[in-house]
């Protein structure tokens, strides 16, 4: 924890999300207007009012954003974090065991790595049409599409780091698999898994949306970030604060992860802590 | 041509210099790699640059080449024939380069294009520099490959690399280098990636070419032995900087230099096997670190004195010892280089290591007919089973070293993993003090695994760079049923068992030298309390300074607790100093075992005797007195074993000395491994005639 802070583009990147966070969570407690409910004006540029504007039905575009952060940022950790244990977890077994353990994962996750997703939006939009779907559905959607990526990177991170000495020498001492999977496999493939948490935490934003465009996912009045951009689209020469304030957010948050990502790989690794002060 | 004046060498009357290095220096950003370099190589002469790792050797030569990255800042002078090459465009560097100056690297794996024909490369080559037709550059390019001694070069030149074995290679790149008649070969490691008897071929291959164009070579390398070998003069690099330069008798006769008194008597040889090993303490510094302002030896030096870590000693001559020596062949950056009282004083004696200390009669390790198979696929896809162990048995008594030793390919590593269990073994037993090993399950394998350990062979893979050393030996400790509470203590008594200091516990790998990892790595396998102990090549990646004291330190470990080793290593004449037995491997079988002096002295498999042959020694009297017996080729892949010996292909005796009725034997029977004494057996038809086979 004392080296992830010593780094200050982490230490920054980390302030900013916790800035955002309040913003979504606790904002909307304070802000007068709710995301769900019209105003009386319409299509107004940023003003004392309406810091962000509002759109053509009235709805505040701050306290939408507030409320889409919320849903986007929920979604995309969630999506990041469940793909990446399972992905990790499922990729450390086929990597490290190989043979047939490995044969079947890897079948396994090819059929789902050739799903289309834009499909499979579809057939579960088809399918729930009517119902509401809350944001954790989407969540696990996406989770599900998302981990055979993670295994696979971390598939090949550990089958090279398996044939080290060091693991050898586990197993020559009579470390369990186990062992050697928990205590030294997953923590030096954490560079890899790292990354892996960043680019999908920004990726899972925008599959969000992608969804959400087909009908399946957050649906007005609720909303998300990505749902706030693609709606927004064709106003970006009318009305560009509609299309870049929550653009904005996306970009934010996806820079913090990295940021923080980024932070975390380096404090996990003792061989990066050697920090020369000038 | 040039305007320097003469130095006072005697050779320099005969013919000025084709190159001329004056105070080089070559740094990357904050990192002063090589500091003040200067010397001159001469037509026809073979000058040898020797360092560890950090030296700066590699970084001079490739400085002459101009294949250093852009960003580097390089300073001072290289003229090659009066012409300045620092500064030199890489265009006006690239014409020089492989027709004036060309150059050999380290791995032939790598230095050759995989997809491309040998010959292809070497025509490319050729016509690179030269405007010759494609028949006229093949014709030359075929009479190329014969200078280097590659048999049939005619149909092999359309070969691709990956169907050359290691030494071919290596004679094909030598072959490139060679191919526009260069003035300058410049060797780096030539032979480090490669078989001890595959390193006397290629290093012959090296000079047939030198000669053959009449250039000068600079033979780049870690190895004593080969510079006692192969080189007229000497240059010894030390923390980027030339410590120590002159004829190589001189150098090795007469150092004034205490850093290379120290590489030499810390150097294992094999005409010497119970003389004592004197490790220089410490390990070479890093680049970044040095200073200038203290000789970069004083830290590890027995003789340095207040001057020394406050002044950094120039390049001096030596001054005449007698005086029927010529001036200024000899320098040393030694402050004493002229009071050789000093530095010729006798170094420090190593504490002895009691002799056979906890030597008992009980048997450890017990091996009977291990087999290791691999199924492995060809080129063509069919499955084949390559048989790396077939049928290798041994044991080790408690106190005693078993040295197995061959060369790479030959299966010694794969027998180490079988014997510990890293690999399933495919037949065989293995008893470890009378339990077996092969048959254990679940916790009775995990309660065997503790009683016997491994040493790896690479200290910067075998520790996990994300577990302090505490965390390392702890995870041994706690499989061997060590308390938490009691851990702490034992890691700090396993700590200074091995030298290191208990203070280094919370420390992680990286921040520790090669010796000094491979000392954690010995202390993890010591904190289960094993019974044996088996090192695989647990030296060979070490700096050669370094090894000697990593060497002590097992024997020590061995007098103090009676382990047993299997010491497992390609290096004869490490494994010469520390072993009681030898075992000689050759195609997954065991060629030759026996003591160690019998089987030294007097060897009677003739692989054992070219093996022995092969080892260079750090000693220019000696070794060029020794006339290497060179095998022919390099040893058969497993899966294409020879009937009857598998030797046959590449032996001496089988050659020349056999009748067609005896050689018939050879094709057809097996040798099995036979008595010849009480304390040896070989696996030869013939093992009186090996005492005559002569060293050609």
């Amino acid at each position: 924890m004392r080296r992830f802070l010593r780094n200050p583009t982490s230490l920054i990147a980390l302030v900013v999300f916790v800035l955002v966070l309040l913003f979504a969570f606790v904002g909307p407690q304070l802000w007068i207007y709710r995301y769900d409910v019209y105003t009386d004006d319409i299509s107004q540029p940023p003003s004392l009012a309406h810091p962000f504007g509002t759109d053509s039905t009235g709805y505040d575009t701050m306290a939408q954003i507030m409320r889409g952060t919320q849903r986007s940022v929920l979604i995309a950790l969630v999506v990041a974090i469940a793909a990446t244990v399972v992905g990790s977890i499922v990729g450390a077994i086929a990597g490290y065991f190989r043979g047939l353990a490995d044969a079947a994962i890897m079948r396994v996750i090819d059929v789902i790595l050739v799903f289309p997703s834009i499909a499979v939006a579809a057939v579960l939009a088809y399918l729930s049409m009517g119902t509401e779907t809350s944001w954790t559905t989407i969540a696990a959607v996406l989770a599900f599409l998302a981990w055979p990526i993670v295994a696979r990177v971390v598939r090949a991170t550990v089958m090279s780091l398996a044939t080290s000495e060091y693991v050898l020498a586990a197993r020559g001492l009579g470390v369990s698999h186990l062992g050697i999977i928990v205590r030294h496999l997953i923590p030096n493939a954490m560079g890899t898994i790292t990354v892996a948490v960043t680019v999908l935490t920004a990726t899972a934003i925008l599959s969000e949306t992608a969804l959400s465009y087909l009908g399946f996912g957050v649906q007005a009045p609720d909303t998300s970030l990505g749902l706030l951009v693609s709606t927004s689209q064709s106003a970006v020469m009318t009305r560009p604060w509609l299309f870049y304030f929550p653009g904005l957010f996306i970009v934010l948050i996806a820079l913090c992860a990295s940021f923080i990502g980024d932070g975390v790989r380096h404090a996990l690794d003792p061989r990066q802590s050697t920090r020369r002060s000038a | 041509m040039t305007t320097l004046a003469p130095t006072l060498d005697a050779a320099s009357t005969m013919s000025s210099p084709l190159l001329e290095v004056r105070d080089l220096h070559v740094r990357f950003g904050a990192v002063h790699a090589v500091r003040g370099v200067s010397f001159d190589v001469r037509r026809g002469e073979v000058l040898g640059i020797v360092g560890e790792s950090g030296s700066g050797k590699s970084v001079t030569s490739n400085a002459i080449m101009g294949l250093l990255p852009d960003r580097t800042l390089i300073e001072g002078s290289i003229t090659f024939e009066g012409q300045e090459l620092v500064g030199l465009s890489d265009g006006a560097m690239s014409r020089l380069r492989g027709a004036r100056l060309s150059m050999v690297f380290q791995d032939p794996m790598s230095s050759l294009n995989p997809v491309l024909t040998v010959g292809a490369q070497l025509i490319e080559a050729i016509r690179i520099h030269r405007p010759l037709s494609k028949a006229h550059a093949r014709a030359e390019a075929v009479a190329l490959l014969e200078v280097v001694g590659i048999p049939d070069a005619q149909q092999r030149i359309d070969q691709y690399p990956h169907e050359f074995s290691g030494g071919m290679r290596q004679r094909a790149v030598i072959a490139i280098a060679m191919a526009n008649r260069p003035d300058v070969i410049i060797a780096d490691e030539p032979t480090t990636a490669l078989d001890v008897t595959v390193q006397a071929q290629v290093l012959e291959a090296l000079d047939q070419a030198r000669k053959h164009v009449n250039a000068a070579l600079i033979l780049v390398t870690h190895d004593m032995g080969v510079i006692a070998g192969h080189a007229d003069r000497v240059l010894v690099m030390y923390g980027g900087r030339v410590v120590e330069r002159g004829d190589v008798d001189e150098v090795f006769e007469r150092s004034r230099m205490p850093y290379t008194r120290g590489l030499l008597a810390s150097i294992p040889r094999i005409d010497q096997r119970d003389a004592p090993l004197r490790p220089i303490p410490g390990a070479p510094p890093s680049p970044a670190t040095l200073t200038g302002r203290s000789c970069p030896f004083a830290a590890r030096c027995a003789f340095a004195q207040d001057v020394c870590t406050s002044v950094e000693p120039a390049l001096l001559d030596v001054g005449a010892e007698d005086e029927a020596r010529p001036l200024a062949t000899h320098a040393a950056a030694c402050h004493f280089a002229r009071h050789p009282e000093i530095v010729r004083a006798d170094l420090p004696t190593v504490p002895e290591v009691p002799a056979g200390g906890g030597r008992g009669s009980e048997v450890l390790l017990a091996v009977v007919d291990l087999v290791q198979r691999y199924e492995a696929k060809d080129r063509a896809g069919r499955r084949r089973s390559v048989v790396a162990v077939d049928g290798v048995s041994f044991t080790i008594r408690a106190g005693e070293t078993l040295g197995l030793v061959g060369e790479s390919g030959c299966g010694k590593s794969s027998a180490a993993r079988a014997v510990t269990r890293l690999q399933e073994m495919t037949g065989g037993t293995v008893h470890v003090r009378g339990r077996d090993l092969a048959a254990a399950r679940g916790r009775e394998l995990t309660s065997m695994r503790r009683q016997i350990q491994m040493v790896f062979q690479d200290p910067f893979s075998s520790l996990d760079p994300r577990m302090s050393v505490a965390a390392v030996i702890g995870e041994a400790l706690a499989l061997a049923g060590v308390p938490r509470r009691a851990r702490a203590e034992r890691v700090a008594q396993l700590l200074r068992d091995v030298g290191l200091s208990e203070e280094m516990a919370e420390r992680y790998p990286h921040e520790f030298s090669g010796g000094q990892r491979q000392r954690i790595g010995i202390a993890r396998a010591l904190a289960t309390d094993p019974d044996v102990v088996v090192l695989d090549e647990p030296v060979s990646a070490l700096d050669v300074s370094v090894q000697a004291g990593v060497v002590n330190l097992l024997a020590r470990l061995q007098a103090e607790r009676g382990l047993g080793y299997l010491f497992v290593a390609h290096d004869l004449a490490v494994v010469a100093h520390i072993s009681d037995r030898i075992a000689v491997m050759y195609l997954g079988r065991i060629v030759e075992i026996g003591g160690r002096d019998e089987v030294f002295d007097d060897p009677a498999h003739p692989y054992t005797k070219a093996l022995l042959s092969a080892i260079p020694i750090p000693d220019p009297k000696v070794e060029r007195s020794r006339q290497a017996i060179t095998l022919r080729g390099d040893m058969p892949s497993p899966s294409d074993r020879p009937s009857g010996c598998a030797f046959r292909s590449r032996c001496p005796v089988f050659a020349s000395l056999l009748d067609d009725e005896r050689r018939k034997r050879c094709e057809r029977d097996d040798p099995e491994l036979e008595p010849t004494s009480t304390s040896r057996d070989v696996a030869c038809h013939f093992p009186n005639l090996t005492r005559e086979v002569q060293h050609a």
